[in-house]
């Protein structure tokens, strides 16, 4: 446990620290941000490499990154192109979100949540390149997060195992739109074997929710209320460097470092600390990353990629967490900090092959892959010092840290048609413990 | 640092980026920027492929070697660029899915061969070969291409009446196709005007010129969708202006009358272009099928050597390993083997320059004189012989065939006239009464005398310093044996010795006879070698017998190369326990003298060992005695069987019963035997059986408890 001086408010904290976590993810498999507001909690970042290609192969792309999808996670690779490409992807996404359950210290005893389901479907990317060698240049948009709920109501009612008190938790919340696109450009340039590559960025976030919840306990003396609101959009810059190497004709390297943006935004709550309501900032900060990937080529048909990525989760906490939440306990108010919180920032691997069988002027391409996600969620793990209510970490536990803390493992196929190396169509399904998806997206050489 | 920054900086492009480059240098006909462009493209990737790997999920057809040799050949640099075309097979170019590669391939071989001849013998050397050229132009059309081939031939037969000729016809195919080409560019002009005049009056709303100039399109240019939409869209939008239906088909007669007026205006324009274009089209046949009638020259030959590596294995079989490395300048498309005319394999090699032919092991020849031949054929049909004479030495007489067959013949002859011998020497044998066996009397013959072999053998090599008595019951063989010594001792083929034997039978002699006996017999047995002494004195004394035995050893010594060594061989030695004591130390004393190396003895007799065996006996520690015994069963089994083998035949449990009752006494052996051949033969059968020996030993029973006792 690390030490932290616990602050205690006695009139602008209170309740409940929740937290504002934000990103996730990497390049490669969606990553998750949460906070005690569940919306948080839930949604997903994606920063793979987009298009059904990248995906079919395990979601490696950073070591080869030679064609339009890649302007965003690594531009240098379109140093290559010689002709004109225009791609689309659209992606059908199915989310599971894990409820709250039972566990050895607390039993629900009233309106057991289930698990939670999330469906999406929309244009994830598209992209335009075109080269005026030994330059490339590149424009494109990609969506980040989307991430959309019907109402929801959930109540429950748990009691501590050793039958010492209960709590009711109230959880309503509806959310309209968390939505973060970004549009960018990119240039690339060759220098022989080597390609260096830039993009510059606008990445837009929209919000748009309300949430609500209550915590509640007589034997605890607490009875906490928390509304929220907002409707907001910010948008900010975000950076890409990219390089890629040809080690010899059958093997490529790739690096890429993505700058994401923090984002300032604010939210109108209402709690027992602020009863007629007050606008509260919160920081909203996606983590860089850092990817290195590997291409190779043993022969014409066979590519195989290996790629390694570093998303810095590690940034969506310290300073860049937002606590909102406060628990009253008269006459004061308790709140939990941001070093309560942690996450884990595990490399993910990602690993795929493609195989092209040539037909005619056309070819089938067949794609498999893996990928490793070591768990990234934000985990509550604060202990009460001196003179503090055990319980009320107990509690605070038992509401956030929902799932099971394991490595993702995700497996890919994909199917690709190519006409007479112009216009180039893609499938692509992956499934993980998390997520399952269908990319589809095709690419025109001009 | 700044090292690897020129080195990333100096870095070749990707070798697609340099093929697609050479690859349009090469039509833009810019020789060498194609050729520096494709030895880059190649340098950086040497491998030909139909389905090579550009970026992203794309695959195409590099194919550089052949466009090398193009290249090479238009810049007139022959030996590149048949090394170049030599790659191009190698990399299997011309099975390319695109046919017009092994069409480029075949022009290119063929143009190289019209180079092939060294400059100094171009005037020699017969006309070009156009035929790939005519190909090119009449098969795929490329006229202006085969106009840069037959400028380049030119330059090597400046005079050739059908290279000319041929670029005449080329030539204006090229302008009249270009004139085809202006009058279509030309009435599509028109069309697009027409097109653009109709789009500005729709755009500016005056529905009915549109109308007629889109009906008057579709008859100049029938069949096109988008005017025929356009006709549609027009019609409703006249009817939205209320114009009725009547209205619409008055513009359709407006729009005849305005198509009547263009066709007049464009009539003498139409029907001199239609002409001129039948004209054209007349003319483009006319020439093609002049270019196709013009003379074409053989294609030229290229050089195909081969190495023929046979190895013979055997010269009996006629069989040998059978192996050839084919190398030529042009490509090739078929191998064959011939043996004495007939066809053994083909191989397909086309596009190869070299061939080494799989190894023949042990193949077999019919004839000792053979004629290989190997039948190449070039890309381009030429046909090359090269042929090899395997020549086998002819077997000698005794191995040939035939004189296997005599031999053999011979041989089943001999065995039948031997078999045949055989049985005539059965009948007279059996009718001759044939019975071998002796009985009573010592055996002299040598091949009656069965077993004591090796007795023999230790005998002889105790003979060097030893005199020895052999002793045994009686009719043991004793006088036998010493008869077989007597004849064995003058074959001993010794280092040191010569064996001089003298055989005495002392049976009935008279003490007062003795020594003259001795003297009698050994005179005797050294006659022959032609050694006498004057008659002895009668009586003979002891002294006198030592006297002339010295002059016999040393008439001896001087005969013989070795040293001789007499032995006196004494049967029935047991008269001289008869003798007085004196007289049988008067005969050990001869052993004692000074010739007494030259001297042994061997008696046989029954009882003298006892007698000799004390101290003061004469003979006492003076031999070596053997003891004779019965002939162990495989002895005593060959001398019952082995003297009548193959006149007459004993049962098995005949001979078993034989050895039985004589236990193995050659005597009785002989004596029984001799008995039951006569009695067989008396009862005219030739096997002996168990019955007939127990009827014999009846019958002779006490004949032979007699001669045991």
């Amino acid at each position: 446990m690390h030490h932290r001086s616990r602050a205690k408010f006695s009139s602008h904290c209170a309740a409940i620290g929740l937290t504002v976590l934000f990103a996730a993810i990497l390049a490669g498999a969606p990553g998750r941000a949460q906070t005690d507001e569940t919306i948080f909690r839930e949604f997903q970042f994606d920063f793979s490499t987009p298009g059904a290609r990248a995906n079919g192969m395990g979601r490696a792309f950073v070591g080869l990154a030679d064609e339009a999808t890649a302007a965003y996670n690594n531009p240098a690779g379109l140093s290559v192109l010689n002709a004109p490409e225009f791609s689309l992807e659209y992606r059908f996404n199915h989310n599971e979100y894990a409820a709250i359950v039972s566990n050895d210290q607390f039993t629900i005893s009233q309106g057991e949540p289930q698990t939670a389901f999330f469906d999406l479907d929309r244009v994830g990317f598209a992209s335009y390149s075109f080269s005026l060698k030994p330059y490339n240049f590149s424009a494109f948009f990609v969506n980040n997060l989307d991430y959309r709920r019907e109402p929801v109501q959930d109540r429950i009612v748990f009691l501590e195992n050793e039958q010492r008190y209960f709590a009711t938790y109230l959880n309503i919340h509806e959310v309209r739109r968390i939505e973060l696109n970004t549009f960018g450009l990119s240039v690339s340039r060759d220098f022989g074997r080597l390609s260096l590559g830039a993009a510059v960025a606008l990445s837009r976030l929209s919000l748009d929710f309300d949430y609500q919840t209550s915590l509640s306990s007589l034997l605890l003396g607490i009875n906490d209320l928390f509304f929220s609101e907002t409707q907001e959009k910010s948008a900010k810059m975000t950076y890409v460097l990219g390089a890629h190497y040809q080690l010899n004709p059958k093997l490529t390297a790739g690096i890429a470092y993505k700058i994401q943006p923090k984002f300032v935004y604010s939210e109108q709550i209402r709690s027992s600390e602020f009863p007629t309501g007050a606008p509260a900032p919160v920081t909203f900060k996606i983590p860089d990353s850092i990817q290195v990937g590997f291409g190779y080529q043993p022969n014409d048909l066979w590519t195989i990629l290996l790629d390694v990525d570093w998303i810095k989760y590690k940034q969506i906490l310290g300073d860049n967490m937002t606590i909102l939440s406060s628990i009253e306990i008269s006459p004061d108010f308790f709140s939990f900090e941001a070093e309560d919180f942690e996450i884990g920032d595990t490399p993910e691997v990602h690993l795929g092959a493609e195989y092209l069988i040539p037909f005619r002027k056309n070819i089938l391409a067949l794609r498999a892959g893996s990928f490793l996600d070591p768990d990234h969620k934000t985990r509550f793990v604060g202990q009460p010092e001196e003179g503090e209510d055990p319980a009320l970490f107990d509690v605070q536990g038992f509401i956030f840290n929902t799932g099971d803390k394991e490595n993702n493992i995700g497996y890919t196929a994909g199917i690709g048609f190519v006409w007479n190396n112009k216009l180039q169509w893609d499938v692509a399904l992956v499934r993980s413990d998390r997520f399952r998806r269908v990319v589809a997206s095709f690419l025109y050489r001009f | 640092m700044t090292w690897m920054l020129c080195l990333m900086l100096l870095a070749p492009q990707e070798f697609y980026e340099m093929y697609e480059s050479g690859t349009a240098k090469l039509e833009a006909r810019d020789y060498a920027g194609a050729i520096k462009d494709l030895e880059a493209a190649t340098a950086a990737r040497p491998r030909s492929s139909e389905t090579a790997r550009k970026y992203g999920v794309q695959l195409f057809a590099y194919l550089p070697y052949h466009r090398l040799a193009e290249a090479y050949l238009m810049t007139k640099n022959y030996a590149k660029a048949s090394e170049c075309l030599e790659r191009a097979y190698e990399n299997d170019e011309h099975k390319a899915k695109d046919d017009t590669v092994a069409a480029k391939m075949d022009l290119i071989q063929g143009m190289l061969l019209n180079f092939d001849t060294p400059q100094d013998q171009l005037v020699e050397a017969p006309g070009p070969d156009i035929g790939p050229i005519i190909d090119l132009a009449t098969r795929q059309e490329r006229y202006e291409e085969a106009l840069d081939y037959i400028e380049l031939m030119l330059a090597s037969y400046p005079d050739d009446t059908a290279l000319l000729t041929l670029k005449t016809i080329t030539e204006a195919l090229v302008n009249t196709l270009e004139k085809v080409d202006r009058n279509q560019q030309r009435q599509q002009r028109r069309i697009s005007d027409l097109a653009r005049q109709a789009r500005e009056s729709e755009d500016g709303q005056d529905w009915e010129q549109a109308l007629r100039l889109y009906i008057t399109l579709d008859k100049l240019d029938p069949g096109n969708p988008a005017t025929r939409r356009a006709i549609v869209r027009i019609e409703q939008e006249l009817e939205n202006i209320g114009r009725s239906q009547e209205d619409i088909q008055f513009q359709y007669e407006e729009a005849r009358k305005a198509l009547d007026e263009l066709e007049k205006q464009y009539a003498a324009e139409t029907a001199e272009r239609e002409a001129e274009a039948i004209k054209l089209r007349q003319e483009v046949a006319q020439l093609k099928t002049s270019m196709a009638r013009l003379p074409r020259t053989s294609p030229k030959i290229g050089n195909v050597d081969i190495q023929w590596s046979i190895i013979p294995v055997s010269n009996e079989k006629k069989t040998a390993h059978i192996n050839a490395d084919i190398t030529a300048n042009v490509a090739l498309r078929e191998a064959a083997l011939f043996v004495n005319g007939e066809k053994v394999r083909s191989w397909s090699i086309k596009g190869r320059w070299r061939f080494k032919l799989p190894s023949f092991l042990d193949f077999g020849f019919r004839d000792t004189q053979n004629k290989l031949e190997l039948e190449v054929r070039d890309v381009r049909d030429q046909t090359y012989r090269d042929s090899f004479m395997m020549t086998f030495p002819k077997s000698p007489p005794f191995f040939g065939k035939r004189m296997q067959q005599i031999l053999a013949i011979a041989m089943a002859a001999v065995v039948l006239v031997a078999f045949a011998l055989h049985k005539m020497h059965q009948r007279k044998a059996f009718r001759e009464r044939f019975n071998p066996y002796i009985a009573g009397a010592p055996v002299l013959n040598e091949q009656m005398f069965y077993g004591r072999e090796g007795l023999l053998r230790q005998i002889l090599n105790t003979l060097h310093n030893n005199s020895l008595m052999i002793y045994g019951e009686r009719r043991i063989g004793k006088t036998s044996f010493l008869h077989r010594l007597n004849n064995a001792l003058p074959l001993i083929d010794d280092p040191d010795y010569e064996f001089i034997p003298a055989l005495v039978d002392l049976q009935g002699v008279r003490e007062g006879e003795f020594f003259a006996t001795l003297e009698h017999e050994i005179a005797a047995a050294l006659e022959p070698r032609g050694i006498a002494l004057e008659p002895p004195p009668s009586p003979l004394e002891a002294r006198k017998f030592i006297s002339r035995l010295r002059l016999y050893i040393n008439a001896l010594k001087d005969q013989c190369q070795k040293k001789p060594k007499l032995v006196l061989l004494l049967d029935e030695v047991d008269v001289m326990n008869g003798f007085a004591e004196q007289t049988n130390q008067q005969l050990r004393s001869v052993f004692m003298k000074g010739f007494a190396e030259h001297i042994v003895a061997v008696m046989a007799g029954i009882n003298i060992k006892k007698q000799w065996t004390s101290e003061g006996s004469p003979w006492y520690n003076f031999f070596e005695q053997i003891e004779l015994k019965p002939f162990p069963r495989n002895h005593a089994d060959a001398l019952i069987t082995q003297p009548v083998r193959g006149v007459y035949h004993y049962a098995g449990e005949a001979v078993e019963l034989i050895m039985d009752l004589t236990g193995g006494k050659p005597y009785l052996i002989q004596k029984i035997c001799l008995n039951l051949i006569s009695h067989i033969l008396s009862e005219n059968r030739r096997k002996i059986t168990t019955d007939d020996v127990k009827y014999v030993y009846r019958e002779i029973k006490p004949e032979l408890e007699g001669a045991q006792s």
